[in-house]
């Protein structure tokens, strides 16, 4: 894929994961598997948007808190290895994907946090001297370059990164070959064993405060679906 | 003429955290949003924006109530009213949003997709239709996270601008919101039904020893601690386990 279009669609992400809107158009479940289809590697992209959507799905955002960003990191793996134009669309390359989508989940929040450092260091004093001065355009004007500042800042990383992921999958073959044939994967794949342990973290999340209450009416709706698929050929 | 100020001030309520900072959080954001609203009177305006950058961080689909609140206030010279009432409702805004969107509503709709998603992984027949199907039902579930969100912003501006001080009962209603009661049912019940169908993927691909580690792991993921290093250790560890010749 064209290294512009790459970078246009991660900006994208970056500024909605964040400072505009907040429209939740990343969310791996929606946008991983349609740009894997887009890109073709439909396979790679319904496993990282699975795994990447379950693993974070009870981190949240809340107050100043940064928590892992799948949106950006399965991105950028996204289009790293649809530019290291790997042969097919197999089970390496979803080894692979998740192998440096995970770790750049708990990297791409550094990009926010120097953001935000950077609008305390550099712009706010101007908003501050515009303030003083009663000056509303000045005001305009601060949130202006605060905005251009923040997309370069983020078409930078991604440049980065994207590059990053295109030059090292090569590299990180054999160790995706091995997470596929090693002993423990020929039990139960690495991205089954992902989801069961994600899913496990997802239930108590969301039983909370009610407890064994909430796990009793999680399995009534899983028993009667699972005697249906076993009942089914 | 209030259709359109309130036009402007939702489109620029949506960069509200465009200017996120440490020292002051969404300060400089709300007051950016309120810019279109401040009085004519040089004077009276740059007391309002002194007012305006003050520090504020709260839930960010929930700023319309204070920015509508502010639209109204400041014209009227009432931005003391505006200041205090703007420090008390900061901790319902945000635990209140919190607790909606991004711990009730947000992983609800994510919940949805991934179900379509683990539908797909599950089926050992599965289509380039059936990823349509998968794709189809994730957008949809990030249209219906917009539709109310955007509803919900609109309506909080709206609240906001057209009770002025008395936005301060509609806030003190958001507290006891029935959607915070039921969310984490909601969100049980659909852990519930990805289970059977991603063990069954796991009994496809592995068998019966696939199926009992999968149950293993789900079980240790319920009793993962909720530190901020847990879980990438425990990823970090069965990658490590996997790679076993």
């Amino acid at each position: 894929m064209n290294l512009a279009l790459a970078l246009l669609i991660s900006l994208l992400v970056y500024l909605d994961s964040w400072p505009v809107g907040q429209f939740m158009l990343g969310r791996p479940m929606f946008l991983l598997p349609l740009l894997g289809l887009l890109l073709g590697m439909p396979l790679v992209g319904v496993w990282l948007g699975l795994v990447l959507e379950l693993i974070t799905l009870r981190s949240l955002p809340m107050g100043s808190a940064l928590p892992p960003d799948p949106a950006l990191a399965g991105v950028w793996t996204l289009l790293g290895l649809s530019r290291a134009a790997l042969a097919a669309d197999t089970w390496t390359p979803v080894l692979l994907a998740l192998l440096m989508a995970l770790p750049l989940c708990w990297v791409a929040p550094w990009l926010t946090l120097a953001q935000r450092r950077i609008n305390g260091h550099v712009w706010r004093p101007r908003f501050l001297l515009a303030v003083e001065a009663g000056d509303a355009r000045a005001c305009g004007r601060a949130m202006g370059f605060t905005f251009a500042q923040t997309a370069l800042l983020g078409l930078a990383a991604s440049a980065a990164a994207i590059l990053l992921v295109e030059s090292a999958a090569p590299l990180l073959i054999p160790l995706g070959e091995q997470l596929a044939h090693g002993k423990l994967g020929g039990w139960l794949p690495l991205p089954w064993a992902l989801l069961a342990l994600s899913l496990g973290g997802l239930w108590r999340h969301a039983a909370g405060r009610g407890g064994n209450q909430r796990l009793w009416l999680g399995l009534g709706a899983a028993l009667p679906l699972a005697w249906l698929v076993w009942r089914l050929p | 003429m209030n259709a359109g100020l309130l036009r402007r001030l939702f489109l620029r309520s949506l960069f509200i955290q465009a200017a996120w900072n440490y020292r002051g959080m969404q300060h400089l954001g709300l007051l950016w949003a309120q810019l279109p609203a401040l009085p004519e009177d040089k004077e009276a305006r740059r007391a309002a924006m002194a007012r305006g950058a003050e520090f504020y961080n709260a839930h960010p689909y929930l700023c319309g109530y204070l920015l509508g609140a502010a639209a109204r206030l400041e014209p009227q010279g009432e931005g003391e009213s505006l200041s205090r009432l703007k420090k008390a409702a900061l901790s319902p805004l945000g635990a209140v949003g919190d607790r909606l969107f991004w711990a009730g509503l947000r992983p609800l709709a994510g919940a949805v997709g991934v179900l379509g998603l683990a539908l797909l992984a599950a089926s050992p027949s599965a289509s380039t239709q059936g990823l349509y199907w998968a794709v189809a039902l994730g957008a949809l579930a990030v249209l219906a996270f917009n539709i109310v969100h955007l509803q919900w912003r609109w309506r909080a501006l709206r609240d906001g601008f057209d009770l002025g001080l008395g936005v301060a009962q509609s806030i003190r209603g958001l507290v006891n919101h029935q959607g915070l009661a039921h969310t984490g049912a909601a969100l049980c019940v659909l852990a519930g039904l990805m289970a059977p169908l991603l063990g069954a993927g796991a009994a496809d691909a592995g068998g019966l020893p696939g199926v009992l580690m999968f149950l293993l792991l789900l079980a240790a993921g319920w009793q993962l601690p909720a530190r901020r290093w847990s879980l990438p250790a425990l990823l970090g560890l069965l990658g490590l386990l996997w790679l076993l010749p």
